[in-house]
């Protein structure tokens, strides 16, 4: 067990470059989910994250057997299923939700699948099903950061949009705005999100790191900006705990991280919980 | 019952909104079937009938946000894209989630939104607007607050706010004042009647009776077609009201009071 109080046992890990490598990326991760999470939480749309982080395996095992980059090959697999989402939910007999759950369980079934066809693909790619900040090599580091930098741009340049389509679609549409396009929109960067979590919390786990630190920041924070904020550092600081935690109980990352931020959670919302019993009181 | 041609501002001749032969179906279900209206400008025209009647529907063809299979919608003389920025549409207050973490404010200024484009951001002049149309709805003291915290009736004023703020020639407005209380519904009508004296067309959509009685100039009554269209008195009948609203309405005495059944 390392001492907590000494500063050597927060350097030590950080002279690897392994490390600052890893952890980097993941702290890249946590902004970009806290950020996206903020729409997550507050349209609804856990379950397709959810959905995207499974549809976008198939693209990655491909990848993998074709010797391509792993996340491009998951970011392709993820916008396309987005745009097949969104094409079928326009039916009016199919909900969203069917759609998402066809078209999720339908990628991932391919995806295992083709994952049955090599054993090295096999061995190789469980890493990202539960994440592992320790394999993010230079290149990934760099596809991570161009990929957070595009999306926090879009998402600010169409702030506005993004907010008037969420909160009220039917006034966007008599604006003669393109709804169904704007809505595309965000579910991409949901999706090119998700692919830039695979390798830190992995894609079953990057939901958790999409809706719990948003969730926690919906507790304590009231505009939207500011929970986009918050939630990106409570991402933060479950990311560094974490990567810390899966250094030297030498455990999953990705575990370690969602962990840490479901404690934030449920932390916090014992601390409302007391605080509004506390001020009940008050006010008798 | 036929349109009934109003005195007018010289510079409004042209009808509001006119409608022809238009139909809309989901899939294979037809919510409005063949409907034509020419609304006259510069009135408060109530749109009655009952739920599942295609109100919404026909609103939301009029402004564009909903496909016509056939016919042809005017809007201000021309086709709706050609004069979205002179039309506000409030949509139902349901339609909306009112936990959405948005200011009062905010949301007020998304009346603004058509005017400024996609890429352009509210300015100083946008909130001046918003800060006084949130002064005209008597909200301007609840601007930072959270629309959640809200009432029925203050969010349904807030909508109002953002329509006003679009200094729009035609405002149509859908069920405003469902669940809402009395005092908001007469803020409510002495703003639309200063956007009347202002040249401008209301067309609101309702199925509370006694309010449209009393307030409006015209009435469409409604049901998948026009049942009748006219002013107040003459489309405000016993047998006009039954082909609208069927057996859930019923014309009790001499003074007509109106019971219906939802």
């Amino acid at each position: 067990m390392p001492n907590l109080f000494e500063l050597q046992t927060y350097l030590e890990p950080l002279r690897l470059h392994l490390v600052q490598r890893g952890l980097l990326a993941a702290l890249i991760v946590a902004i970009l989910c806290g950020v996206m999470g903020a729409f997550v939480v507050t349209r609804g749309l856990a379950f397709l994250g959810d959905a995207l982080g499974h549809a976008v395996f198939p693209g990655v095992v491909i990848a993998y057997l074709l010797n391509f980059n792993l996340l491009a090959g998951g970011l392709v697999a993820g916008v396309l299923t987005t745009i097949g989402i969104s094409l079928v939910s326009r039916s009016r007999q199919i909900r969203e939700s069917t759609a998402i759950g066809i078209f999720y369980t339908v990628m991932f079934a391919f995806g295992a699948l083709l994952l049955q066809q090599s054993r090295s693909a096999s061995a190789a790619l469980s890493e990202l099903l539960i994440g592992n900040v320790l394999a993010v090599r230079t290149e990934d580091l760099v596809l991570t950061g161009s990929i957070g930098a595009v999306v926090l741009l879009i998402v600010g340049v169409m702030y506005k949009e993004l907010v008037l389509v969420s909160f009220d679609p039917a006034l966007a549409a008599a604006l003669g705005r393109n709804v169904p396009l704007t809505n595309a929109l965000l579910f991409v960067l949901l999706g090119v999100t998700i692919v830039a979590a695979l390798q830190t919390v992995g894609n079953v786990l990057v939901v958790a790191l999409l809706v719990v630190p948003a969730a926690t920041a919906r507790l304590v924070a009231k505009p939207l900006p500011a929970i986009m904020g918050v939630a990106a550092v409570i991402g933060a600081l479950a990311t560094v705990s974490g990567v810390y935690i899966s250094y030297y109980a030498n455990i999953a990352s990705g575990g370690a991280i969602v962990l840490c931020a479901c404690l934030v959670f449920f932390f916090t919302l014992l601390v409302q919980a007391g605080r509004d019993r506390w001020q009940r009181r008050g006010a008798q | 019952m036929s349109t009934a041609a109003t005195a007018s501002a010289p510079n409004h001749t042209q009808p509001a909104v006119s409608v022809e032969h238009i139909t809309v179906a989901y899939g294979a279900q037809v919510v409005i079937d063949d409907v034509s209206l020419t609304l006259p400008p510069a009135q408060i025209i109530g749109l009655i009938g009952p739920n599942g009647a295609g109100k919404t529907t026909l609103l939301k063809a009029i402004v564009g946000a909903q496909r016509v299979l056939k016919g042809q919608v005017r809007v201000l003389g021309q086709p709706i894209n050609a004069v979205r920025q002179r039309v506000a549409y409030v949509p139902q207050r349901g339609d909306v989630d009112w936990s959405f973490p948005l200011s009062v404010l905010d949301v007020v200024l998304m009346g603004r939104y058509g005017r400024l484009g996609l890429w352009r951001r509210p300015g100083s002049h946008d909130r001046e607007l918003a800060l006084h149309a949130l002064e005209q709805v008597r909200l301007v003291k609840r601007r930072s607050c959270q629309i959640g915290e809200l009432s029925g009736g203050q969010q349904q004023r807030v909508f109002l706010a953002r329509a006003l703020v679009q200094e729009a020639d035609l405002l149509l407005l859908d069920e405003p004042f469902n669940g809402i209380d009395t005092t908001t519904q007469s803020v409510i009508f002495d703003l639309l009647c200063a956007q009347r004296r202002l040249g401008r067309t209301v067309f609101l959509s309702t199925h509370d009776l006694h309010s449209v009685e009393q307030n409006c100039d015209q009435l469409v009554a409604f049901n998948r077609r026009v049942v009748a269209f006219g002013p107040v008195d003459q489309v405000f009948t016993g047998p006009v009201l039954h082909s609208t609203f069927g057996s859930n309405v019923a014309v009790v005495g001499e003074h007509q009071t109106l019971v219906i059944r939802q």
